[in-house]
């Protein structure tokens, strides 16, 4: 039965390895379309990660709102748009690309030692534990109430941001006529 | 468990500014698509009377300090400052706009909205004590900027200069998510004063040191402090000039502020980790900003470095603050971006008064001999060069006496040392700026300037209070400011 415990700490190696897999695929595939599909496999591991951490509400909306709404736009977007396979390019360093590699790779040797710690021994009351959000009503519940209450201003301004996301968007992709080439 | 917040009359008081400004991008938004409102008249009217209500609001945000909607919203000096501030650059740029060549381009529905609604989110991020919140806050005032920068008056060389900003502004937006993450995931709240609480025991963890150095990272690349400036150049020279003096001087107010509040109250615990990125974002900023802007030709790119290297003595009295719990490097801070904000929109309000649609990127030649023709022009630009470079009887000489003099009392002698260096390499590029105005022939032909309008014209009355508070601030008035800003200074000031 000892073995059992080391489930869940496996199931999030795998989990995070796919995950990892996935984002490296969406970047080095050819076919815009194949890199939308690998993203919306790599929404659904992480999906798959937020459930492990009993965060149920959080896995429903990432598989609901960006691996079911948002990735098929961007098809849809690749679609319209009729874009064709990239065409193939050698992969070549050059002097500048490999510097830039190994300052990533110092970076992120960096910020892994920093994170290779435990969690610190903190205990705040902003924090339920997975016992007491069962006990106030599930996720779902708790979910709303705190955004409802606690994040009500950020969530409020949220909504202006989308706002102005939209009106963004629209500025941007109108085909203005004042255009000038200078 | 919940309780729903409750909402009191001060709560309203202090959202006042933000839900005006909201309200009003909203009633742009729909005159755009409107029949009979969507001229530039009409525009306008809710445009001026939006941010001059914002200003009355602002100025009577309660001075105690208080807490609404579990730290979302904050009242108190600071956030009244900082918010009167923004919304006043905001409501000088537009009088600047209303006269430039591309005022008809600005004075759209929709450039307004986005206009209004970025500012709102600016106010949201100086009046905030949550992550959350200042997250949403800068994210609102990003988008608005990358867009407006590129369109409103669309050409080739503006929207380059908003992709490089939009895509190097998404990832520093990242980093600095990845770090607020991480300083949740370690102290397990969202507030400041929460973390401000926390930190003691745990100041040492490695989730800690990398949130708050990514945080760091992210607010440096919004203050433009080298490394993290390439885009600044590109993103000033290629934006209308009124909204190169916006974001010059709006972006700068709302960072130091937040900067404030982390460094000297979440962080303030955890000085030894901070303090050496900061000393080295310091040093690298003040020394090529000054000499980049040595061999510019072109004034707003000149501008540009020269704002990078501003952002440099700023940072070096953030360093003060790493050994010192009172309020004098604070009130530095405060001073010398007062400075710094009256005398670039000064410079720019010079440079928009130049313009013209078909010169719209005006070069140091451009200036030649300046004085013969424009002689206010150019003796206000003298004064905003003196002011810049440091030297008395201007704003920027006090500005950069507290600063350093903050320094010096932290015994940071290298930093200051740096600093005094600096300043002697700006003198040139300021200085060869004053002597091209007043010595030199005319090298261009005049008539690629804007001819003088001879009436009285908005940009000429921003200008003209902008010389008068620089020559004041840097003569009679330092004491008189620097006494008022105790009380903001030690609201900041956690010991």
């Amino acid at each position: 039965m000892e073995a059992l415990y080391l489930v869940p700490e496996m199931l999030f190696y795998v989990l995070a390895g796919l995950i990892l897999l996935s984002s490296v695929m969406v970047v080095a595939a050819r076919n815009p379309v194949t890199s939308a599909i690998f993203l919306v496999v790599d929404l659904f591991f992480i999906a798959a990660l937020y459930a492990q951490l009993d965060a149920h509400f959080t896995a429903a909306i990432q598989v609901l709102v960006y691996a079911g709404a948002i990735v098929v736009l961007f098809v849809f977007v690749i679609m319209i748009l009729n874009l064709k396979p990239e065409a193939v390019r050698g992969i070549r360093f050059s002097v500048g690309e490999a510097v830039v590699f190994l300052i990533t790779l110092a970076g992120f040797v960096i910020v892994g030692s920093e994170l290779a710690h435990t969690a610190p021994d903190v205990t705040t009351s902003g924090n339920l534990g997975v016992a007491a959000i069962e006990l106030a009503g599930g996720n779902t519940y708790v979910v709303a109430m705190r955004m409802f209450t606690a994040f009500l201003w950020p969530f409020e301004m949220a909504s202006v941001l989308i706002l102005l996301a939209i009106v963004a968007c629209v500025m941007v992709a109108k085909k203005d006529k004042r255009v000038t080439k200078v | 468990m919940f309780s729903f917040p409750e909402i009191t009359s001060s709560f309203y008081y202090t959202a006042a500014p933000v839900l005006i400004l909201v309200a009003g991008s909203m009633v742009a938004l729909l005159q755009g698509v409107s029949q009979g409102f969507a001229s530039r008249r009409s525009i306008e009217v809710t445009a001026w009377l939006t941010i001059f209500a914002a200003i009355v609001a602002a100025a009577v945000i309660p001075g105690e300090q208080a807490e609404f909607l579990a730290g979302g919203l904050l009242s108190g000096n600071l956030a009244r400052t900082g918010q009167f501030a923004i919304l006043a650059i905001a409501a000088c740029v537009m009088m600047m706009m209303r006269e430039h060549h591309t005022g008809a381009s600005f004075f759209r529905g929709e450039v307004a909205s986005i206009f209004l609604m970025l500012v709102s989110g600016m106010l949201v991020m100086v009046s905030s004590d949550d992550l959350v919140t200042l997250f949403v806050g800068l994210e609102l005032a990003s988008i608005g900027l990358y867009v407006i920068l590129g369109y409103v008056q669309p050409n080739r060389r503006s929207q380059e200069g908003a992709i490089k900003y939009f895509i190097l502004g998404s990832v520093a937006a990242a980093i600095l998510l990845f770090g607020f993450a991480l300083l949740y995931a370690a102290t397990g709240t969202m507030r400041l004063s929460g973390i401000v609480a926390a930190l003691p025991s745990i100041a040492n963890h490695g989730w800690v040191r990398l949130g708050a150095l990514l945080t760091l990272v992210g607010l440096g690349f919004k203050l433009a402090l080298v490394p993290f400036h390439m885009w600044a150049p590109d993103a000033y020279e290629s934006a209308p000039t009124g909204i190169t003096a916006f974001m010059a001087t709006t972006v700068k107010v709302m960072i130091l502020t937040v900067a404030l509040r982390l460094f000297s109250g979440a962080f303030s615990t955890m000085s030894e980790v901070w303090y050496p990125a900061m000393l080295i974002l310091a040093v690298l900023s003040m020394v090529v900003g000054n000499i980049m802007a040595l061999v510019q030709t072109n004034l707003k790119r000149m501008l540009a470095y020269s704002s990078i290297a501003h952002s440099g003595y700023m940072a070096v009295a953030i360093c003060a603050l790493s050994t010192t719990a009172t309020g004098l490097p604070i009130r530095a801070i405060l001073f010398y971006l007062l400075t710094y904000v009256l005398v670039s929109l000064g410079a720019f309000a010079v440079v928009m008064s130049l313009e013209t649609a078909e010169n719209d990127q005006l070069t140091i030649d451009d200036l030649s001999g300046l004085a013969k023709k424009r002689p206010w022009l150019a003796l206000s630009m003298t004064v905003f060069m003196f002011s810049f470079g440091g030297m008395p009887p201007t704003a920027g000489f006090i500005g950069k006496f507290f600063v350093f003099n903050a320094a010096l009392t932290n015994h940071l002698y290298g930093l200051v040392f740096i600093g005094i260096i600096g300043s002697a390499i700006s003198l040139f590029y300021y200085l060869r700026l004053v002597v091209r105005m007043y010595m030199a022939e005319p090298v261009a032909p005049f008539g690629a300037l804007k001819p003088a309008s001879g009436g009285f014209t908005l940009t000429a009355a921003v200008l003209a209070i902008a010389v008068v508070t620089t020559v004041l601030l840097g003569t009679i008035l330092p004491g008189e400011v620097m006494e008022r800003l105790v009380d903001t200074a030690t609201e900041v000031a956690r010991k």
